[in-house]
């Protein structure tokens, strides 16, 4: 059984038996009620007591209470309705003041004095609710009286901790209150409280002429207490200790002297806190509505019955939309809602405008002002005074644009300095600029020139390349055409205009052999088979296959044994070359071995790789016309039908079956298996005049009589990936490198220029282009430099055919 | 402030000229020359028998005054110089030109008998043996291309043999009889592919070796006489004698593991070889094994190297300004121990001294052959001059004779007059 259940039962129990005061149980309302009968029982026939009291108060301290003796004047009914009031209000306390007591009891017990048990045995043998009753009345008067008895035992607020609990049960607390209990009202109520004087409402000053202070309820008189005089109010002053919180209650001209919960509450209200000091300000708080979701329904009502049959309105809009769906009208207008997600804003971020704080916090400074410079002073250097010719350049120039908006003068001393009649003028206009010019912050970029240029690997970190000019060839008498290097770079041939093909040793710059033509060499080129030595050699109309005689001896023979036994030319295409073989012994020794014949003059032969297929140019400058050869079968073929524009180079892919053909603006790549043009390649440039693949065969360059050079990624677009133009004029030949990542540019002003050209087999990298190396030493002739250039096989060499009749190794 | 003199002290290793050996206080701003006066003064030697001294400090020939060699070597002038003095070497003295019909690609001299031939190789695809003196001996035109290379093999009192490499792949192994002027037989060595462009004969003399753009070094027996190598041509009829002794010969060894064109070749060892080519890389091969034990990688494609029995050291001509000092044995560092740049065009041959183990000559494209010194880097001992167009070749395999062959047709021979010099038979260098 829980504690509250007990005490229930207890007051029960008591209830049914009201003349029970020693229990010990808890205050109950019903118990107080009980108890206040009990008390009015026992109080009527013994008002001895009171008397008995108020004398001993009048006794000890004159003025205790005024009211006791008027109250004996007063009546019985005032009096029992006194007793009711005091006892209803004391009710609780007297329970409480019986544990005090008890616990005084303990007290005394470990005092052990035996004068001090006397009065509470005296207490207990007049009895004992009497004389808590009593004292309740008289509330602090007894605690006097009690406390004089005591004497010096205890100090009378140490002795009532309980009092001052209690004390707000007392008189004044229990009005306000309204007790829980029913039954209280029954007995108490708030009309009969203190209406000893019943003037009502009406200023307290105007029975101050009066003896008495009003009236009680049967109409007598409630006469004033007799007034003290200094002496008494002094003797009280010094001796009594409760003198500092006696007040008069001015209603019945009693002193009233406030007990402990007195001046707590008034502590309290002082304090502006809640005049219940049980009051919890800030009580523990159950949420009823919690997130625990309960099994139980809050309410026991059942379900409205409209809530499981399906609603008739529903229906009916359903229906509606039915009949939209089928119609096909509610397609067209209905639209799924944008389903909103939760809303995010950012909680941390500053509300204010942003071009607000940008202006607050940027703020710019007014521009500061020029410092005087020696030209302002009085007495500046000579060299800062103007001479008669700048004196006169500054009177011309506008203001605007004077670099100085004086004239600096020299004065012997600062005493001679005249006023500056500008200076209002300045000063205003400085103030101008200050509250007027609006003031911008620029952003500028110190950039140096040099970093807008991007970061090339430096030439020397990109060895080898051919840096100097090691052997000169000298041997020609005209401008040599073309070069082209043997395959492993032994020796290389050269075609010269003075209609002779010359066969050099490149260490050594010897010429090993000299083939004469009739006509001037326009192009040779070494065949790529390295199982044959044969140049092809454009000469006038022709093209001749040369043995060049230099070499392995065992592939000079067999080439001459392959070239005799090739099969007679047969149905070559028509307008294609005709065919012959040298017979006449002079050429033959010299190398003649076949030549092909064709309508015009041969500008250019490219070799496929293999060094069957021979591609070749020719024509005048308006018309040109392409064939291929094929060696093997000396069969002609003629691919393009008709070819609209001049064709300037072609060149075979050195691994796949295409033709690149450059005319004067785009270089066309076909497809000779398809048969089709695979791709154009944009140049930009109006006369396109030499092209180069590159030995993977992904990038080409071309080389064009405006001195510009194009880098063509074909994997990339069909747009320049790199357009150079560091030649001065034309640039005659390109080429590449077989094995390093080199190639060079050869120009009529003379130079060749070596660029590192390196092409990564990771398709994500794009080709590094640095020119690395200008090649000088070719002598302009005839306005025409350097005509050709080829690169050696195996070592970072090129070799340069110049129009000064020489050709240059470069290592 | 810095001083204007420094102390020194004066030794040298020839007795001859040996010196008290007192520290003496000498001027910065003296030159070479004057400091040899001031020895020749101090020995006393006046007029006829005052030498002219050469001056070392720290093993580098000085060639400025003091002052500005101690800053180059960054020798601090405060502390004792030791300088050394040598008796200077003399200057070369152009001896003779010999004028060839075409270029002369190659040269090599020997004492064969009592005399000292030069032996040379031309482009004409002659080979030629004179005299010093200038003496055409004979020419023998049994070559179908430009003769390369040409190295004397071996001599006795009667016969001597020579080889020669041609651009008509083939070398050709003479066996002359000095005595009587004529050729004994001559060897054909086919096996090549390209032309041979270097021949070397080993230390005893038994066998020799070519390479060229075929990228294969091939090693041949120099027997004269017929062996089991040569292939007879039986279907020809005999014609003459000097017909019948002509052989062909295949190559004892093939090495190839050179990927370009080998341009130079020297035995070091009776067993060891040392190649370079033009792949930039130069092998030291073991013949016995056949294979390399040392590759070493350079910079420059190879021209030429030579190789040094008295210090061990090899020389290479590279296709660039400078002369290479390797020392192939160096296992720390790096391999190339100086440059000696003073060219301005390809070095195409180097030959060190048969004597001195300091100096080596250089022939270069710009037509200068060049003295060296190894304590001098910077600067030749000498240059010669004379070409009119690119040196091919030098030799020194005589100790007084400098030759270089150009393609100005020249052969030219400088005198070295080393007065420590001692002749020696050929075939001991």
């Amino acid at each position: 059984m829980t504690g509250a259940k007990k005490s229930a039962k207890k007051a029960l129990q008591r209830s049914k038996t009201p003349g029970e005061l020693g229990g010990k149980s808890k205050n109950t309302s019903e118990k107080k009620a009980i108890q206040g009968k009990s008390k009015i029982q026992k109080a009527a026939p013994k008002p001895l007591f009171e008397e008995d009291d108020s004398d001993a108060s009048s006794v000890l301290e004159d003025s205790e209470d005024p009211t006791s003796s008027e109250d004996d004047g007063a009546g019985d009914e005032a009096d029992s309705s006194e007793l009711e009031f005091e006892s209803d209000a004391d009710s609780g306390k007297e329970e409480l003041d019986q544990g005090d007591i008890i616990e005084d009891k303990e007290k005394n017990e470990e005092n052990g004095g035996p004068e001090a048990e006397k009065p509470e045995e005296e207490l207990e043998d007049d009895g004992v609710s009497m004389t808590f009753w009593r004292a309740d009345e008289e509330d602090f008067n007894l605690k006097s009286k009690v406390d004089l008895k005591k004497n010096k035992k205890k100090e009378p607020l140490e002795m009532s901790p309980q009092d001052r609990d209690v004390k707000p049960n007392g008189k004044r607390s229990a009005s306000p209150r309204p007790s829980a209990s029913k039954d209280e009202y029954e007995f108490d109520s708030s009309d009969e409280e203190d209406l000893r004087n019943t003037i009502g409402n009406v200023p307290i000053e105007w029975y101050d002429n009066y003896p008495h202070l009003g009236y009680d309820v049967n109409g007598r008189r409630v006469y004033k207490p007799v007034r003290e005089d200094q002496l008494d109010y002094f003797l009280k002053k010094m001796d009594d200790p409760t003198f500092w919180r006696t007040v008069k209650d001015r209603m019945t001209g009693q002193n009233v002297v406030l007990s402990e919960a007195d001046m707590d509450l008034i502590n309290r209200l002082e304090k502006g806190k809640n005049p219940d000091p049980n009051m919890e300000s800030y009580p523990k708080f159950e949420d009823l509505y919690s997130h625990e979701v309960m099994i139980h329904p809050l309410t026991a009502r059942p379900e409205a019955k409209r809530s499981f049959i399906p609603s008739l309105h529903e229906k009916a809009l359903v229906g509606r939309m039915v009949h939209l769906i089928k119609s096909g009208v509610y397609a067209k207008c209905w639209k799924p809602k944008k389903e909103e997600g939760p809303r995010y804003y950012n909680l941390w971020t500053e509300d204010e405008d942003p071009s607000l704080i940008r202006r607050l916090r940027s703020f710019i400074p007014a521009p500061k002002m020029k410092l005087p410079g020696h030209e302002e002073s009085y007495n500046p250097p000579e060299e800062y005074l103007f001479t008669p010719e700048e004196e006169a350049e500054w009177h011309n120039q506008d203001p605007e644009e004077r670099k100085l908006n004086f004239i600096p003068r020299k004065y012997s001393s600062l005493r001679q300095v005249p006023g500056y009649s500008g200076f209002v003028q300045e000063r205003f206009e400085r103030c101008l600029d200050l509250y007027l010019c609006p003031r911008q912050r620029k952003m500028r970029m110190n950039v140096n020139p040099d970093d807008l240029i991007p970061e090339l690997p430096k030439p020397k970190d990109l060895h080898p390349f051919p840096a100097f000019c090691s052997v000169v060839y000298k041997g020609h008498t005209d401008h040599v055409r073309s070069v082209s290097m043997e395959n492993l770079g032994q020796f290389f041939a050269s075609g010269s205009d003075d209609c002779s093909v010359r066969i050099w040793e490149t260490l050594t710059g010897r010429c090993f052999n000299t083939i004469q033509f009739e006509a001037p060499v326009k192009w040779v080129q070494w065949c790529p088979n390295p199982a044959i030595a044969l140049l092809a050699v454009a000469s006038g109309p022709y093209v001749h296959f040369v043995n060049p005689g230099v070499g392995d001896k065992v592939v000079l023979t067999n080439t001459d044994v392959i070239l005799e036994s090739l099969p007679e030319s047969e149905g070559s295409a028509k307008g294609s070359g005709e065919w012959s073989v040298v017979t006449d012994e002079d050429l033959r020794k010299q190398g003649h071995r076949l030549r092909v014949h064709h309508k015009f003059d041969v500008a250019q032969v490219s070799w496929h790789a293999k060094g069957d297929y021979l591609a070749v140019l020719y024509g005048s400058a308006s018309t040109t016309s392409l064939i291929i050869h094929q060696l093997s079968l000396r069969r002609s073929q003629n691919p393009f039908s008709k070819f609209n524009s001049v064709i300037s180079r072609v060149i075979f892919h050195p691994t796949r079956p295409h033709l690149f053909v450059a005319t004067q603006t785009v270089v066309r790549v076909y497809n000779l298996v398809k048969q089709e043009l695979q791709k154009k390649l944009l140049t930009n440039c109006k006369y396109v005049s030499s092209i180069a693949v590159h030995p993977k065969g992904d990038n080409v360059i071309a080389g064009s009589f405006e001195a510009r050079l194009s880098w063509f990624d074909m994997d990339l677009s069909t747009k320049p990936y790199k357009a150079m133009k560091y030649h001065d004029s034309a640039i005659r030949a390109v080429t590449f490198h077989r094995k390093y990542p080199l190639f060079a540019s050869a120009s009529d002003d003379g130079t060749v220029i070596v660029a590192h050209g390196m092409v990564y087999s990771d398709l994500l990298q794009n080709p590094l282009i640095v020119p690395v190396k200008v090649l000088r030493g070719h002598r302009r002739t005839n306005d025409l430099g350097v005509l050709d250039c080829t690169f050696h096989p195996t070592q970072p060499w090129i070799v340069s055919a110049g129009a000064d009749a020489t050709l240059r190794l470069y290592t | 402030m810095e001083s204007d003199s420094l102390q020194a002290r004066f030794f040298t290793k020839e007795e001859e000229f040996s010196l008290p050996e007192d520290p003496v206080s000498l001027e910065l701003d003296v030159t070479p020359e004057q400091l040899s006066l001031l020895i020749n003064e101090l020995l006393g030697r006046q007029g006829d028998t005052s030498v002219d001294f050469g001056f070392l400090i720290r093993d580098n020939i000085v060639h400025s005054t003091l002052r500005e060699h101690l800053q180059e070597h960054e020798i601090s002038a405060e502390t004792l110089v030791e300088i050394e003095y040598i008796e200077k070497c003399p200057s070369p003295e152009p001896v003779d030109s010999l004028l060839h019909e075409d270029w002369v690609s190659g040269i090599h001299c020997a004492t064969v008998g009592s005399r000292q031939l030069i032996l040379s190789g031309s482009y004409d695809s002659s080979v030629t043996v004179w005299s010093v003196s200038g003496k055409k001996l004979i020419s023998l035109s049994g070559h179908a291309g430009p003769v390369k290379a040409v190295r004397w093999v071996h001599s006795d009192e009667r016969y001597a043999s020579f080889v020669s490499t041609s651009h008509d792949e083939t070398a050709k192994l003479w066996l002359w009889d000095h005595q009587k002027n004529q050729i004994e037989s001559v060897i054909t060595c086919k096996g090549h592919q390209r032309s041979v462009d270097c021949v070397d004969v080993d230390l005893s003399n038994n066998r020799f070796a070519t390479a060229g753009f075929d990228n294969v070094v091939k090693i041949w027996s120099t027997s004269t006489e017929a062996t089991e190598l040569d292939l007879k041509k039986d279907s020809e009829p005999k014609k003459s004698k000097l017909e019948q002794r002509l052989l062909t010969r295949t190559p004892l060894v093939s090495l190839a593991n050179h990927t370009e064109a080998v341009t130079g070749l020297r035995f070091t060892t009776p067993s060891e070889m040392i190649t370079c080519a033009m792949d930039c890389t130069m092998k030291v091969w073991d013949i016995a094994v056949g294979g390399f034990t040392n590759n070493l990688l350079g910079s420059k494609p190879f021209l030429d190297l030579s190789y040094s029995a008295l210090n061990n050291l090899v020389l290479s001509a590279n296709a660039d300004r400078h002369v290479r000092l390797w020392d192939t044995r160096s296992k720390e560092g790096s391999v190339v121990k100086s440059n000696f740049t003073s060219h301005t065009g390809w070095v195409s041959s180097v030959c060190w001294s048969p004597s001195i183990e300091n100096q080596f000559i250089s022939a270069s494209y710009d037509n200068i052959l060049k003295l060296w010194d190894l304590r001098s880097a910077k600067a030749p001992l000498y240059d010669m001059e004379g070409h009119e167009d690119k040196i091919l070749c030098c030799d020194w395999s005589l100790e007084e004779l400098m030759v270089s062959g150009a393609a100005d047709n020249k052969l030219k021979i400088f005198r070295h007059a080393n007065p420590t010099s001692k002749s020696k038979p050929l075939g001991s260098s």
